[in-house]
């Protein structure tokens, strides 16, 4: 869980067609609760139908696309210049069940719950 | 002309931009590639004929737990980002999040209609209108 895929960073930029997206790497916290892992991101400004979370395999993928923050008319003297997507990826350990998996997204943070498989928990054995 | 103005030392905690980053903009700005993992609170800030707009990103904080105050030709945002209460009985993998209080402070151009500033929040993200005085807005004139 707590080993995160490094992506090369070239320069951040992906050109397709017709646009260039801007790559954000948001901010995450992660804890390991007993039974479970939870991954807090921090998307400020996305609608929670442009967050996609899903996990291939054993790597959890979350990104987000993010409109312009300001209206494009403005005379910018930001730091924040978007459209943007905020991106980033975690491989799972084995211990992850990755049948069900919850994702909640408040105050623009997008909170996922990750649930150890069953085999995992600790166990406890009556003494007969 | 705006600039920001940051009155206070320990602020530059906060604060992404170097000395370095906002003297040689167009150095950084190469580098497309932003590590919003360090950088807590992130604005923008934005002027045009009719006023100037505020958009800062404070995500994982109510908006009872902020606070605006226009003061002396300032705009202060502030606040506190409380930690999560399930992360008090859990071990932390990775803290990348900033948790704690903050404040930023903007100067803002002198003819701002204080009566009139309006801010809303949405998903993280705290939009603040400041129009300018009427007064102060270029009027066209029409030629008989």
């Amino acid at each position: 869980m707590t080993k995160e895929i490094e992506k090369p960073k070239v320069d951040g930029t992906e050109t397709n067609a017709t646009e260039t997206v801007r790559v954000i790497r948001p901010a995450v916290d992660i804890q390991e609760l007993a039974d479970s892992y939870v991954v807090r991101v921090d998307i400020p400004g996305a609608e929670k139908e442009s967050i996609a979370a899903h996990i291939s395999e054993s790597t959890l993928t979350v990104s987000a696309k993010v409109q312009d923050h300001l209206q494009r008319d403005w005379a910018i003297a930001s730091e924040t210049q978007l459209p943007a997507e905020y991106r980033r990826e975690f491989s799972l350990a084995d211990n992850v069940e990755t049948q069900s998996v919850d994702a909640a997204y408040e105050l623009g943070v997008l909170k996922i719950t990750l649930r150890k498989k069953q085999q995992f928990l600790p166990k406890e054995i009556k003494i007969a | 002309m705006l600039f920001r103005y940051e009155p206070i030392v320990f602020d530059e905690i906060f604060s992404r931009t170097s000395p370095a980053e906002w003297a040689l903009p167009e150095i950084f700005s190469q580098f497309n590639f932003v590590d919003r993992a360090n950088t807590y609170p992130t604005i923008n800030v934005a002027e045009d004929k009719d006023g100037v707009q505020v958009v800062a990103e404070i995500p994982g904080i109510p908006k009872e737990d902020v606070k605006l105050q226009l003061h002396g030709g300032t705009l202060t945002i502030s606040g506190e980002r409380k930690s999560p209460e399930d992360a008090k009985d859990s071990d932390v993998l990775r803290r990348e999040i900033r948790y704690g209080s903050f404040s930023r402070t903007i100067q803002l151009p002198e003819n701002i209609d204080t009566e009139k500033v309006t801010a809303d929040y949405a998903n993280g993200v705290l939009r603040i209108a400041l129009p300018k005085q009427e007064a102060a807005k270029p009027k066209e004139i029409s030629i008989r």
